[in-house]
């Protein structure tokens, strides 16, 4: 199948044993990128592999200690090694709900791409390569212990959703749980989760799709493709868990994120990247709209906030929408956090009362087509949009037209529903003193 | 890509670089001056409330409200260091015409925008509005306090402090609060129309546009400034030449180093140690030393992070980096608190390994191949190409990455021996609990 916008295209294929491959093709692009991911983030704790009638539980950070591990090789060269001696820069990352190695060059691609496909199939896991793992690992999560950022975020989501929920767990997990990671518990997790049919490919740059396709089929192992794995993440908090969530760290000022629970998106959502997912992009860009025309640079909550001095840089809104949970949230730095919610509150308010404005809402989708523009600049930069979009289940491309098309009555049905105050939290990192 | 460099008039240079792989059009104002401790703290303000309003635009909203307009295009404003150099950037960016749903022009408006905010800000009998300065001094006072907020680079510009502490290089770019009771409206202004008197501008603008219209276009705003161009920076060595020479013989001077320990209420601690190159010129020793720091810590097949992190698993992130127009080389780590010792035993370990050649011909290799890798890829993305052809320019005039590829190829184990050789042990810097 292949897509065409904004004078790109962009190949998409489904393989018999169940890959997906994305292909993003620039002609006379210097760079080539590619990424092999897998539907396996920090989310995925508790799960029942296919064929079998056991659930297994495994420890937090499983996922993105296994994305760590996944570049020792058997010969004791490094993954990240041999892609660097051949001058391709390569990394991986792990998110909520995939896992993912990529690098970037630009010559040599086929042979980067070759060591990229062996060395993600093929795992090698002993008791001494693991252990040494958690010192690094350990140093990692200390890091973020130390990021407020962080910290104001993932109280946010513990507000919100509750401590049940896999969401609310650290992505790298803790000190303790990692602890607890054998070899065992890695081979498991990756015998079920990185199975061609639940993982995707994509790749950018001046290639031929035919033969990127060839060179995939001939290297991944044909299989018939395997039902889905089953997934449970824990019971989200039917109502907003905690309405108020505070902690001190070594900061200059009082950090804070208030966020909306969103109960519809998962609703919306159906399997899989080639279903009609659009009532959802609909959603999702009707959102990014309001975050915008509430609290934007052009907005009079963020002008009145600049003028008193309450804020002094702009105010980030997004929309977050998982598998299995959806959140907008607004963040700020403030030394009165609750004049800002206050603030913002009642033009939320006030926007239900009279409607949003024509012109604003209309410009505000001029600048967020713009955005969508910009994300097709570079191809390396569109590949990572659409990986991101096909674990939400859409292709980046569907916003193209959303942006184009949504009317102003369907986003003021959107915002008396989405912005519920009973569905609000707030997270706040105050200084130490 | 095609370049072209036109003298608008004595020390105002636009330079263009034509090309038309992207989709959108950048803009990128440097204004130059001294750095030195009287002057940045209004050099950091200074930005801050240029951005307020223009005569045009008399708000942050009208502003806001006309990027919006404008497809979303950004516009930022930002203070560097470039050596003993203050530089004062003024960026926008936006996508190109025909990418836009109606007939908008884009990059003239771009234009107009800037330079607005630069040279005609909102001001009244030699001040600039009283409220705007009062506010944005209360902004910058945040930015000053906000530097403990992020602890890695809280413990990179300590470190440089405490390196150049009696030079305009060892400044904090943000200045200082106790500066800013002696600034108000009529104080930054008289600085304003200084800073304007004999800055020296360098203007770059990438995308698709006709170098005619444009150069008319900036000639016509700058042509209004009250300027005497002395040309500084070429008559005053220690400003503008990037280089220390004269002490190049001398033996290391090992008693300076200087040790700091630092407590904050930190997680992990952050770990510092800071070099300088005897004598070293910006134009010459750039490519040694960048091979230098890449085989070091510049990369994952780097001996710190082979040897501290996946040997020792002592660190997550540990790093070396070159700063070319200070000569400086800096190694950095996030460790436990109780292994300082430790750490740096084993990065001292490294760092002597290189100053006595125990440096592989793999190494050289592989940091070769990182390097080249690096510097092609700057070709798919127009910022990375402007800062690279501005920071070019300060220093050597027009070297196009091929030859710059070239020479990196050409450096020798002996002249990174050399540069090794070279380098005095100037702080050791300890953030911890």
């Amino acid at each position: 199948m292949i897509q065409e916008k904004l004078n790109e295209k962009v190949y998409f294929e489904h393989l018999e044993n169940g890959l997906d491959v994305i292909i993003v093709p620039k002609k006379g692009a210097t760079n080539y990128y590619a990424t092999y991911a897998t539907h396996f983030g920090s989310l995925n704790y508790k799960f029942k592999a296919p064929g079998e009638s056991e659930v297994t539980v495994v420890p937090d950070g499983v996922a993105h200690f296994l994305e760590h591990k996944l570049f020792e090789e058997e010969d004791g060269i490094n993954a990240l090694d041999k892609l660097s001696k051949i001058g391709a820069n390569a990394n991986a990352y792990t998110t909520f709900n995939h896992t993912a190695y990529l690098f970037s060059c630009n010559s040599r691609f086929d042979e980067a791409f070759d060591i990229l496909l062996k060395f993600v199939q093929s795992p090698y896991l002993t008791d001494e390569n693991v252990e040494k793992e958690k010192g690094i690992i350990g140093q990692e999560i200390k890091m973020y212990d130390d990021d407020p950022d962080w910290q104001v975020f993932f109280q946010l989501l513990t507000a919100l959703f509750g401590d049940k929920h896999a969401v609310s767990k650290d992505i790298a997990g803790t000190v303790e749980t990692i602890s607890e990671i054998t070899p065992e518990i890695l081979y498991r997790c990756y015998n079920t989760f990185y199975d061609p049919s639940n993982m995707v490919i994509a790749v950018a740059g001046d290639v031929e799709p035919e033969k990127i396709i060839e060179k995939i089929k001939a290297s991944v192992k044909a299989q018939e493709e395997k039902p889905e794995i089953e997934r449970y993440y824990g019971e989200i908090s039917p109502t907003v868990f905690k309405k108020r969530v505070e902690n001190k760290m070594d900061v200059s000022i009082p950090m804070a994120a208030l966020g909306f629970k969103d109960t519809k998106a998962q609703k919306l959502r159906k399997a899989g990247y080639k279903e009609d997912n659009s009532d959802l992009v609909k959603r999702a860009v009707a959102i990014e709209i309001l975050l915008s025309m509430i609290s934007g640079d052009s907005s009079k909550v963020f002008e009145e906030l600049y003028s008193e001095g309450l804020i002094t840089k702009s105010i980030g809104a997004d929309f977050t929408f998982e598998e299995d949970y959806a959140y907008s949230a607004f963040s700020f730095e403030s030394n009165d956090v609750d004049k800002v919610v206050e603030r913002i509150k009642s033009e939320i308010e006030e926007l239900k009362e009279k409607g949003l404005d024509e012109d604003i809402f209309n410009r505000t989708k001029k600048m967020l087509y713009g955005g969508l523009v910009r994300t097709f600049n570079d191809p390396t930069v569109a590949a990572r949009a659409f990986v991101t979009d096909y674990f939400k289940g859409i292709s980046s491309f569907e916003f193209v037209d959303a942006y184009q098309n949504i009317d102003k009555a369907y986003v003021e049905s959107v915002l008396n529903e989405h912005f519920n105050f009973d569905n609000m939290a707030l997270s706040v990192v105050l200084p130490n003193n | 890509m095609e370049r072209k460099e036109i003298k608008l008039m004595d020390g105002i240079f636009l330079h263009c670089m034509k090309t038309d792989r992207f989709k959108t059009n950048y803009i990128c104002i440097n204004m130059m001056s001294r750095l030195n401790r009287e002057d940045v703290t209004k050099n950091a303000l200074l930005p801050l409330v240029l951005r307020r309003g223009t005569k045009k635009y008399p708000t942050m909203k009208d502003i806001s409200i006309k990027l919006e307009e404008m497809y979303g295009a950004s516009l930022d404003t930002g203070i560097d260091k470039i050596g003993d150099i203050t530089n004062t950037q003024f960026v926008m960016d936006m996508i190109s015409d025909e990418y836009t749903l109606d007939s908008s022009k884009l990059l003239k408006d771009g234009i107009d925008l800037l330079c607005e905010l630069l040279l005609n800000p909102i001001s009244k009998d030699g001040a600039f509005n009283k409220e705007y300065v009062d506010q944005e001094k209360e902004t910058l006072k945040e930015i000053i306090n906000a530097k403990i907020n992020d602890k890695a680079s809280y413990a990179m510009e300590r470190s440089i402090e405490e390196m150049y502490k009696n030079e305009p290089y060892g400044l904090y770019k943000y200045g200082y609060i106790e500066d800013l009771d002696k600034i108000d409206e009529r104080v930054l202004y008289n600085h304003y129309l200084d800073v304007l008197y004999d800055a020296e501008f360098h203007i770059y603008v990438s995308g698709k546009f006709d170098e005619n219209e444009i150069s008319k276009e900036f000639t016509n705003y700058f042509s209004k400034v009250d300027r005497n161009f002395l040309n500084w920076r070429a008559q005053d060595k220690a400003f503008g030449a990037f280089e220390s020479l004269g002490d190049y013989l001398r033996a290391p001077d090992v008693k300076n180093s200087n040790s700091v320990v630092e407590h904050k209420e930190v997680i992990q601690g952050k770990l510092v140690l800071g070099y300088k190159l005897r004598g070293h010129s910006a134009k010459h020793d750039f490519y040694s030393m960048t091979m230098y720091s890449t085989i070091l810590g510049g990369s994952a097949s780097s001996k710190l992070f082979c040897n501290v992190r996946e040997k020792k698993s002592l660190a997550y992130t540990i790093r070396s980096q070159f700063i070319k127009h200070k000569g400086a080389m800096i190694v950095s780590a996030g460790i436990e608190n109780d292994n300082c010792l430790l750490a740096k035993e084993c990065i001292l370990k490294e760092i002597e390994d290189m100053r006595i050649g125990e440096i592989t011909e793999e190494e050289i290799h592989d940091a070769k191949v990182n390097l080249v890798t690096r510097f092609k890829s700057m070709n798919d993305s127009q910022i990375a190409m402007i800062s690279w052809a501005f920071g070019q320019m300060l220093f050597d005039g027009d070297e196009d990455i091929q030859t710059v590829i070239d020479k990196i190829n050409a450096v020798t184990k002996e002249d990174i021996m050399t540069v090794a050789q070279r380098l005095e042990p100037s702080v050791t810097y300890f953030l911890t609990k």
